[in-house]
């Protein structure tokens, strides 16, 4: 129950979270397999069931521009960030500041 | 890799048309470039079984499709708290109305019981089939075309004023069965002899009682009226079940419904005689007295009744009245502040 309770939390929390990690990594030119990768090596864990759909839904959005293109023999679907992206990124890093400060200042006190 | 035709192949089935290759492309390179990754870590090929492992890793091809779906479930939080508060209000009022429904076009409550129960399952699946249906809709109109649906047309100020306003669904359930079971009582009710008997005894009185009295033609014209107002009162039960908090328009018709009634009796008063003495049987003044007896009976009930109705009445439009005269009051107040 307890456990349960709390895995149902932490993937409340880390919805919001992934995506602006990936947001974030897509200031750089990445393809799915690599960007996972990139995230991993960050400590962000994302599985391919998540990370795909998720940069579908951020593509649809016009956050993010995608091409294939050919790479090691095989086509690669590259993403990056849409000049809307940059800038949603932008105020959802403000938000994201806000909430943190707000957070510690409530930690502080507590 | 074998295996993994295999798995694109079972992921495709289950993708919308429009984005299946491009989809499929994509998951292939990712798994072909993780396969690649292990098996130069390892130095080798992967073996059958460690491209088993790499696949089931990624998920059941059902559930990896479903995930790039729009929609992933049939009634959404939106209006789950609507699709079960009309799925139980919709079986209460079915379920009733199909046992009394039956119980009046059968000859009698008991005799329904069995044919009720009998497709009992099957209204409790229609209901639940139906209601499904009519808000997965809904919800498909929402998502697709971005519409407000209903949801959002409320309005704080026709919120209930207080839980007194506010019909409990017990007494809207009891009021329901009630009124259905005089209902199907009256629709039962033989024009014979005994009809007396039938209006103390109901159904029972099938027997042949050797009973000298006839009850007089005034009641079998208040009949069709009376049963008129009964499926009206039983509508507005059913009413009160999806709508608790409707109050003044409510309290309006009940006491229409009520005063309704209340003309209905003194219809029946107002008749020379209730009670009759059968024809094929000799008037004697032992009979006339017994008779008279009985009328007496049948009117201070009807009195009664009559009396109970102008309780009700006043009943059901004192709060209103009371709650117009206080906002009257509150308007006249802010009109002078």
């Amino acid at each position: 129950m307890g456990t349960d309770l709390f895995e149902n939390l932490r993937l409340e929390l880390r919805r919001g979270a992934l995506t602006l990690a990936v947001l974030a990594h897509l200031h750089r030119e990445h393809y799915g397999y690599t960007l996972r990768q990139a995230l991993n090596d960050q400590g962000i864990d994302i599985d391919e069931g998540t990370l795909y759909p998720l940069l579908r839904r951020l593509e649809s959005q016009g956050l993010l521009l995608s091409e294939w293109r050919e790479e090691n023999r095989r086509n690669k679907r590259f993403y990056r960030l849409s000049q809307t992206g940059k800038t949603i990124l932008e105020q959802l890093l403000a938000e994201w500041r806000r909430i943190n400060s707000s957070l510690d200042r409530i930690l502080q006190e507590a | 890799m074998e295996l993994l035709d295999r798995y694109l192949n079972a992921v495709k089935k289950s993708l919308p048309k429009a984005q299946q290759d491009d989809i499929v492309a994509e998951i292939s390179d990712s798994i072909q470039s993780e396969a690649e990754d292990k098996a130069a870590k390892l130095g080798r090929p992967l073996t059958r079984d460690e491209e088993a492992a790499l696949l089931k890793s990624y998920g059941h091809p059902r559930l990896v499709a479903s995930r790039y779906g729009s929609q992933q479930y049939l009634i959404g939080p939106t209006f789950l708290p609507f699709y079960w508060y009309t799925m139980r209000v919709t079986l209460i009022i079915a379920l009733i109305s199909a046992f009394f429904l039956s119980s009046m076009f059968t000859g009698g409550a008991l005799a329904s019981l069995g044919r009720v129960w009998g497709s009992l399952w099957t209204t409790f699946f229609l209901v639940i089939g139906f209601v499904t249906v009519v808000f997965a809709v809904l919800e498909y109109v929402q998502r697709r075309f971005g519409r407000d649906v209903g949801v959002g047309a409320w309005d704080p100020r026709k919120l209930p004023v207080s839980d007194r306003s506010v019909v409990p669904y017990s007494q809207s359930i009891a009021e329901l069965i009630i009124n259905l079971a005089f209902m199907a009582w009256l629709i039962n009710l033989p024009w014979t002899r005994h009809a007396l008997f039938y209006l103390t005894m109901g159904p029972v009185a099938n027997e042949p009682f050797d009973w000298p009295f006839h009850v007089s033609a005034i009641w079998q014209q208040a009949i069709l009226p009376l049963f008129a107002l009964l499926a009206v009162n039983a509508i507005l039960n059913c009413v009160n079940l999806v709508r608790p908090d409707w109050f003044t328009l409510r309290a309006y018709l009940h006491a229409a419904i009520n005063a309704g009634f209340l003309v209905i009796v003194l219809f029946i008063l107002a008749a020379h005689n209730l009670v009759v003495i059968s024809p094929s049987v000799q008037h004697t003044v032992h009979l006339l007295a017994q008779a008279k007896g009985l009328d007496a009976l049948a009117r201070w009930t009807a009195a009664g009744w009559a009396i109970v109705d102008l309780i009700v009445i006043y009943c059901d439009l004192r709060p209103v009245l009371k709650m117009r005269k206080q906002r009257q009051l509150a308007h006249a107040a802010n009109g002078f502040a």
